[in-house]
């Protein structure tokens, strides 16, 4: 086992400890018999993501250093955003359906699905486990934008944010020499910037929707870099675990009222 | 090599027999029995032909492959049983007890067939671990359905949620169970663990749905009066 699995393994196991926590106060919340069934899927989803690290470190474990010809774990990570579509979808008080917002997300995460592709050639898995994040993506931006969390600027800004990242990341193959490292700097400075920015939004209005979204991008982001990029966003990562539940907890308190 | 046809012929015909003779819950669980066996055997079959076109070795395609397919299927049998006879809760709780056990049964029947049961250590451990994981995934597939159900938010991405989350704690075991030693003890002791904490939301949830459908009432009531 070589020290950056070893990295690997520990980082995860502190995910785990994170994520055990959180399971526990979504259960108890569940117990508490008023509206249990968003911390019921939250505890669901984030009992997925759980799921998902313990499978990625025992493979770690009893198969160092080897490639899974199906990342399983991914599908305890698809069944993560399901389920959180799933709540997110009962909250979601507008109906609206903009032809615009559909569009943008088809291609935002395709083109995020593409750019999987190209990295890791696995391109059955990862068409099918991004088709989730299409819908999840979909849901987030509704409900930004009907509960004001965003105004219109912002969420523009947010969207050319997310898109320049992905255009930066294509003369990645290409390029090399300085023009490379050049390309490389600008578009991790451009998507650090994003989730600096989406971070500061979801500590100040505490929103459901808006947290989910930083998380979204901390995954989106994860999946885009190499290391020693990936490390950072996975740490901003689990930071974020908590957030989302103490913004759920609002949402429900919020319902409740 | 076993025919695993005849097997279920063998295990089949006598249940089926019950099902002219029983009425309510009880033909029901058999039918829902007979199902899972019969699950298990395409689940089975069609294991196979993606290991000859995928290329795996039997090791990576009980770890990798074999969640997904046995899950989806189950899957299948259930959405199968909630469109078509529309059932009550219960009814979904029954179907999936049925269809888990009578997949178990049937896949520790031909396991038995073709490696013999000359420990019985070792048979008990398999029969509570495999046997209750079945159970345990589709309970856990059944409650998800009820929930979304109950809120009227069956849709899409709450079913394959629920789907893809039976296929991480099944993929999961097998991984676990693939390699002798410590791994394998937890992996062996993790559908148990996961059947009592089944058992404990169980006994939570019909407070909860009465509490749920006391609510309904309390809102009906007030609409009426209003």
């Amino acid at each position: 086992m070589n020290g950056e699995t070893l990295f690997g393994i520990v980082a995860t196991i502190l995910q785990s400890i994170v994520l055990i926590v959180v399971v526990l106060q979504s259960i108890r919340l569940t117990l508490m018999k008023k509206n249990y069934f968003l911390p019921f899927f939250f505890a669901l989803a984030m009992m997925s993501f759980l799921l998902s690290d313990l499978y990625w470190i025992a493979y770690d474990v009893l198969k160092p250093d080897t490639r899974m010809p199906i990342a399983a774990n991914e599908i305890g990570e698809c069944a993560m955003i399901l389920l959180l579509s799933a709540g997110l979808d009962v909250v979601l008080k507008d109906k609206k359906k903009i032809p615009a917002e559909i569009v943008f997300t088809f291609l935002f995460i395709g083109a995020n699905i593409v750019l999987w592709i190209a990295w890791s050639g696995e391109w059955l898995q990862d068409v099918l486990f991004g088709i989730p994040y299409i819908y999840f993506l979909w849901l987030l931006i509704r409900g930004i934008r009907s509960r004001g969390v965003l105004i219109r600027k912002e969420l523009w800004l947010a969207s050319l944010m997310g898109v320049s990242v992905l255009i930066l990341q294509i003369p990645l193959f290409f390029v090399k020499g300085f023009l490379f490292e050049f390309i490389k700097v600008l578009c991790f400075v451009v998507m650090f910037a994003l989730m600096a920015w989406l971070g500061f939004k979801s500590f100040q209005s505490k929103d459901y929707f808006m947290t989910l979204a930083f998380f979204l991008w901390t995954e989106l982001s994860m999946f885009l870099c190499p290391e020693p990029y990936y490390d950072m966003a996975f740490w901003v990562n689990i930071i974020v675990l908590p957030m989302m539940y103490t913004s759920m907890k609002k949402e429900l308190a919020n319902d409740l009222c | 090599m076993i025919y695993a046809e005849n097997v279920l012929i063998c295990i089949a015909v006598p249940l089926a027999i019950t099902l002219l003779f029983t009425r309510g819950g009880a033909r029901r669980l058999s039918a829902s029995f007979i199902a899972g066996m019969i699950v298990c055997i395409l689940s089975a079959y069609i294991s196979g032909f993606m290991q000859l076109m995928s290329g795996f070795s039997a090791e990576d395609t009980s770890i990798f492959l074999s969640p997904m397919i046995e899950e989806c299927m189950k899957l299948l049998s259930m959405l199968f049983c909630v469109y078509v006879f529309n059932p009550s809760d219960d009814d979904i709780q029954l179907c999936a007890v049925g269809i888990g056990a009578g997949f178990a049964t049937f896949e520790n029947c031909c396991f038995i067939l073709s490696s013999g049961a000359p420990q019985l250590a070792y048979v008990l451990v398999r029969g509570s671990a495999v046997g209750v994981m079945h159970i345990v995934t589709l309970v856990a597939l059944a409650k998800g359905m009820q929930l979304l159900k109950t809120y009227k938010a069956f849709s899409l991405a709450g079913i394959a949620g629920v789907l893809s989350l039976s296929v991480t704690v099944h993929g999961l075991y097998n991984l676990l169970v693939s390699k002798p030693g410590v791994s394998s003890y937890i992996g062996y002791v993790m559908p148990m663990i996961c059947a009592i904490v089944l058992y404990r939301i169980n006994s939570e949830w019909d407070d909860l749905t009465m509490i749920k459908n006391s609510n309904n009432y309390h809102t009906h009531i007030g609409e009426s009066n209003e």
